[in-house]
């Protein structure tokens, strides 16, 4: 017999934790992005799942600050596959009042998620959220728990996480509670792409080089949006560009590449020598430990 | 530099190290990624602001693998996952 490739390492892995959840926890839901990380996901629960009905919807939390290609492709997905997609809407939590709306240049829908994404957690009911969260991507996620406890609160607390044996996960929580599980922790940025390739999985377009209007802040490419108010010098021109990660049009960087095709995109991944949300993300370059508070009162 | 066709065919390694608080466990760990060229510019760059913050006239490699506020705080690991 073959030996399993590290992909089929990974995604029995995955398929493991997505059953285990399934089979443990009573309102599980998954978090869907529209990014990569997210797509695979997808295609890990049909193969768990199928040919069932996924044992849980799919959530996106939608700041209103999206590319518009990523919800067009979410929307089409979703009914693809013919599963139900629940939408949290930030707007709806600044209508609401739950938040305010942070005013300027820099001003971003990111912290605000949090709130909209526990609100949504609390009057669903859900007990389980599972995430396209990576170790790889940042360095208090590579600390996290595949099973990551929240309390009452939402809040994580990193310093008292539950021990994780090899493939044995505590799923045990109490009312109010919820656990995050992360089924493609240990996939790094590469794994994914390959995964991708491998499993012929379609992606939103901004993911391939393409061309559009950016302008350059901080060292990096943001897209000229309506979402982002621009300071007087931030010229925007024309540039070859494709995403490495999606987030909100107001924190999300472009990179400078030709890679059109899956392939292109691959060896490119594997050629790079910065990593994707230190390439792409403004919203970690707050402070040394930006993801970690993030993540301790809520965030993904 | 590996191409896309080398890497698919790599295969995870798991390395375990033991030793007492202070021996040099996760700096020897960080030295590992850093000369099998795991960590990428951008990484690298974090760290040693990180360890130039800490008034320290060298790179602590151990900084890769303590990455929460507490263990950079205390200088120690707390967690492995
Ligand atoms: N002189 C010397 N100091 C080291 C060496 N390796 C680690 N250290 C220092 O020993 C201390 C503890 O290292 P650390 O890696 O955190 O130890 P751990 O508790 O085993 O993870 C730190 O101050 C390191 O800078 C070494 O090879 N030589
Ligand atoms: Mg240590």
């Amino acid at each position: 017999m073959r030996a399993l490739s590290h992909l089929d390492v990974l995604e029995s892995e995955a398929i493991h934790i997505m059953r285990e959840v399934a089979a443990e926890r009573e309102r599980p839901v998954l978090l869907f992005s529209g990014g990569k990380d997210s797509i695979v996901m997808l295609r890990l629960a049909e193969k768990a799942f199928r040919p069932a009905k996924f044992p849980f919807p799919v959530m996106h939390v939608d700041t209103g600050h999206n590319f518009p290609e990523v919800i067009e492709y979410r929307d089409r997905r979703v009914a693809e596959l013919g599963e139900r997609l629940v939408v949290a809407s930030v707007q709806e939590s600044i209508d609401k009042g739950r938040v305010a709306e942070q005013t300027g240049p820099r001003a971003s829908r990111n912290q605000l998620q949090t709130t909209t994404l526990l609100d949504a957690i609390e009057a669903h009911g859900f007990d389980a959220a599972m995430g396209g969260a990576r170790r790889d991507e940042e360095r208090a996620r590579a600390k996290e728990r595949i099973f990551s406890f929240r309390d009452d609160f939402g809040q994580w607390n990193p310093r008292a996480q539950r021990p994780e044996l090899w493939n044995l996960y505590n799923a045990r929580i109490r009312k109010g509670e919820h656990i995050r599980v992360f089924p493609i922790s240990n996939w790094t940025e590469l794994d994914v792409w390959q995964y991708v390739a491998r499993e012929k999985l379609e992606l939103p377009s901004i993911y391939f080089a393409h061309q559009r209007d950016v302008f350059r802040r901080d060292g990096m490419l943001y897209a000229a949006s309506e979402f982002v108010e621009r300071l007087p010098d931030e010229v925007p021109f024309p540039a070859t560009v494709r995403f490495r990660t999606v987030g909100d049009m107001t924190c999300t960087g472009g990179v400078l590449s030709e890679a059109r095709s899956l392939e292109d995109v691959v060896d490119e991944i594997a050629a790079t020598n910065v990593t994707e949300r230190g390439e792409t993300r403004a919203d970690d370059r707050v402070s040394e430990a930006a993801m970690e508070d993030r993540k301790r009162v809520g965030y993904f | 530099m590996a191409t896309s066709r080398e890497l698919l065919d790599t295969e995870l390694l798991r390395l375990v190290t033991a030793g007492s608080v202070d021996d040099g466990k996760s700096t020897l760990i960080g030295r590992l990624l850093y000369d099998t060229k795991q960590i990428l510019v951008d990484q690298l760059e974090h760290i040693e602001d990180a360890s130039r913050r800490r008034g320290h006239d060298y790179v602590d490699l151990a900084l890769l693998t303590d990455g929460l506020r507490a263990e950079r705080e205390q200088g120690i690991t707390i967690d492995v996952a």
